[in-house]
């Protein structure tokens, strides 16, 4: 693994929300390029707030660094969230439009509908361009929500309880769907079959630290 | 939870869903101008019922939820009924303002149950200021009902904890829908701005 190169790395990182309560103390971690990383601990233990962190949607002391760089506006295009409920991932009136979002902002160029209609093959559906977000299941949302972020091919994945809430069945398409994206994965997830299946290394977090790094040998 | 949306019947093919937006909130918008305009003679009316009726069957909408959609204007036609008796008004006025009511409401009903919310909204998109209206329609239209759906969950935990909610009850509810949509309003923003979105745009 220490052959790869490091696409992640987090450095003394503290966070506190503004109650003063200490969410994150002081990790420190390197993610390599293309590793699957699952962070799993108990609720409040930090695991949302550290994707938060990298994904830089949250202020922070300590460094974060992305491909060697400090975080910084460029950096964001690299970064796909997946946010743990979908209705805060899409928002626009049509699936196309949620899912035009991210490339329209970044100035991708290119052919929009082909953008789109690639995007929604990778998450198998097809067609899905008219329909209104909030008609959607819960399944077909989250599945919205990734092709939302595929749609501008980030190299980093956060992936925030990715298999919440989703039936069995929907549950092994979704992780299906997950296994076949390109790049660097880092899941924070209750789901320890998930974690075990997919990751490479799981890092268990507790009151704000690392607790434990575990290989899978996947 | 399911929800009867507002442009439930958009996705139908009938008559008025084949019809431009734009085309339809234009003659909408004449239609409620010629309403006020129309003269206090019940013969000036009957045409445009006629035309509701007709509109509504060939637009696939069942005229029984139809009705009953119209029924939501009384309340406030109470208060028209009553102003006009203060005002020493006679009967009247009071009948063509009722008849006003329900042939405007009848019109605004057609239009937003056979157009998708999308395109209606589009109307305003490539206007002059048009993309801001564009924009809080489009939130509040997509919002409401995840509103709604946290306003519902939390009633019935309040009553599977037996507490059917009256007044105080539903202003602690709405308290509390008030901090909910907030904080959602904030996931949101996050989810915006990792999609690229910037704050001056």
């Amino acid at each position: 693994m220490e052959n790869r190169k490091v696409k992640i790395e987090i450095i003394n990182l503290k966070f506190s929300y503004e109650d003063k309560k200490d969410v994150l103390k002081n990790i420190n971690l390197k993610i390599y390029e293309n590793e699957i990383v699952s962070i799993i601990g108990e609720n409040g233990c930090g695991k949302t707030t550290l994707l938060l962190c990298i994904g830089g949607l949250l202020k922070y002391e300590g460094k974060v660094l992305i491909d060697g760089e400090e975080f910084n506006e460029k950096l964001r295009r690299k970064i796909g969230f997946l946010f743990e409920n979908p209705d805060d991932s899409i928002f626009m009136p049509r699936v196309y439009d949620d899912v035009i979002f991210g490339p329209k902002n970044f100035g991708i160029k290119g052919n929009y509908d082909e953008i789109v209609k690639k995007s929604l093959e990778k998450v198998n559906l097809t067609g899905f361009e008219e329909r209104i977000p909030h008609h959607l299941s819960y399944g077909e949302k989250k599945r919205v929500a990734l092709a939302s972020i595929l749609s501008y091919e980030p190299e980093i994945f956060l992936l925030d309880e990715p298999t919440l809430a989703l039936s069995p069945i929907a549950r092994k398409n979704f992780i299906e769907l997950i296994k076949k994206i390109k790049g660097t994965k880092v899941i924070a997830t209750h789901d320890l079959d998930l974690a075990y299946s997919i990751s490479e290394r799981i890092i268990v977090l507790n009151d704000g630290k690392i607790e434990k790094e575990i290989l899978t040998f996947i | 939870m399911k929800h009867h949306f507002i442009d439930r019947f958009s996705y139908e093919k009938g008559f008025l869903q084949n019809l431009s937006s734009s085309f339809k909130f234009l003659i909408l918008i004449l239609f409620l101008f010629l309403f006020l305009l129309l003269p206090k003679k019940i013969l000036f009316y009957l045409p445009f019922i006629f035309i509701i009726l007709i509109l509504t069957f060939i637009s696939k909408i069942p005229l029984k939820y139809f009705l009953k959609r119209i029924l939501i204007i009384f309340p406030f036609l109470l208060i028209i009924f009553l102003l006009s008796i203060l005002s020493n008004k006679n009967f009247q006025n009071f009948l063509y303002s009722l008849l006003k009511s329900i042939l405007s409401i009848s019109y605004i009903l057609l239009f937003s149950f056979t157009t998708k919310m999308d395109d209606f909204f589009k109307i305003f998109e490539n206007k002059k200021y048009g993309k801001i209206i564009f924009l809080i329609f489009s939130f509040l239209y997509r919002y409401f009902f995840i509103l709604y759906d946290e306003f519902e969950r939390i009633k019935r935990a309040m009553i599977s904890k037996g507490k059917n909610p009256n007044f105080k009850e539903y202003t602690i509810l709405s308290g509390n829908i008030f901090v909910k949509s907030y904080e959602r309003s904030e996931r949101i923003l996050k989810a915006m701005i990792s999609k690229g979105w910037k704050i001056e745009k």
